[in-house]
C-alpha cells in the first residue's frame, strides 16, 4: 500500500491545447498516477484522450467497458499507436462547464523486465444528461522503463482551465 | 506566411519547467493517425447504437400489434 504521494509535475491549460508531456520523469518511486480533469472542444458529446510513452507509437493494446445509465459498451484494440482511452472525457456537446475526471494508474514504470499495465478510470456527470463511467484496461508490450508521458485530447483540444497532474508513488 | 506549427506543452518533472513547443514530426503524425482512428471509431459506434435504436422501435412496433402495452415494451427493452 502505499504509504508516500509526490508531485512530479503540473499544467493547467490557460487556452486550448492539444496535448502535454510529462519528460525526464525521475526512476525513484515505485508506481505513478496520472490525475486529470478535463473537457474538450470536439464538436461531440465526449472525446476520447490517448496516451503514450517515450515517444514511441506501438504496442498498445486495451479494453474499455462504459456505462451511461441507460446502456453499456465495450470497446478494444490491439497493437496501438496509444493507449486511447475511448468515451472517457466530455466534449463540446456535453452540458456546459462540464470537466471529466480520470485517474490513470501505471504501477512498476520503472521496471525494465517486463511489459507495463495502466488502469484508467474516468468519470463524469452533467446534471441531467449524458452521466458516463468508463474502466480502461491497458498495457503497452515494452519492457522499456518509462521516462516521459503525453497525453493526446483525441479528436478536439482540451479546453482551458483542463488540468493535468503526474504523481510519484512510492510503497515504502 | 510562415506555416502554423501545433504545440504541445512539455514538463520537465525534474525541473518543474513547463515550455511550449512545435510537436515534432513523429507527434504530428501520431495526432493525424489518432484522429482518423477515432473519427473511424465514432461513426463506428454511431452506426451501432443508430441499429439498435432502429431495431427497437421495429420490434416495438411488432409487439404492439401482438397487444403488447407500453409498459410491457418498454420492461422488455430495458
Amino acid at each position: 500500500m502505499a504509504n508516500t504521494m509526490t508531485k512530479l509535475g503540473s499544467q493547467t491549460a490557460t487556452a486550448q491545447q492539444y496535448g502535454f508531456t510529462f519528460s525526464s520523469i525521475p526512476q525513484t518511486y515505485t508506481d505513478l498516477v496520472l490525475r486529470i480533469s478535463a473537457r474538450s472542444s470536439y464538436a461531440a458529446v465526449f472525446d476520447g484522450p490517448a496516451i503514450f510513452f517515450n515517444g514511441v507509437t506501438s504496442g498498445y493494446g486495451r479494453r474499455t467497458l462504459g456505462g451511461n445509465g441507460t446502456s453499456n459498451y465495450a470497446s478494444s484494440n490491439t497493437s496501438g499507436s496509444y493507449l486511447y482511452l475511448d468515451n472517457s472525457i466530455p466534449a463540446a456537446n456535453a452540458s456546459a462547464n462540464v470537466f471529466g475526471v480520470m485517474t490513470i494508474y501505471i504501477p512498476n514504470y520503472a521496471n525494465t523486465s517486463y511489459y507495463k499495465a495502466v488502469n484508467c478510470e474516468a468519470v463524469m456527470e452533467t446534471n441531467g444528461s449524458a452521466s458516463n463511467i468508463t474502466l480502461t484496461a491497458g498495457s503497452w508490450s515494452s519492457t522499456s522503463n518509462i521516462t516521459s508521458l503525453t497525453v493526446y485530447s483525441g479528436s478536439g483540444n482540451f479546453v482551458a482551465n483542463s488540468e493535468f497532474t503526474l504523481y510519484g508513488i512510492k510503497n515504502s | 506566411m510562415a506555416t502554423s506549427v501545433p504545440q504541445i506543452v512539455e514538463v520537465d518533472c525534474s525541473t518543474g519547467i513547463a515550455t511550449t513547443r512545435d510537436m515534432t514530426a513523429d507527434e504530428l503524425a501520431a495526432q493525424a493517425k489518432m484522429q482518423a482512428d477515432q473519427a473511424a471509431t465514432m461513426a463506428a459506434q454511431q452506426a451501432a447504437a443508430d441499429a439498435k435504436a432502429a431495431a427497437q422501435a421495429s420490434a416495438a412496433a411488432k409487439l404492439t400489434k401482438l397487444g403488447l402495452t407500453a409498459d410491457e415494451i418498454a420492461a422488455l427493452q430495458s
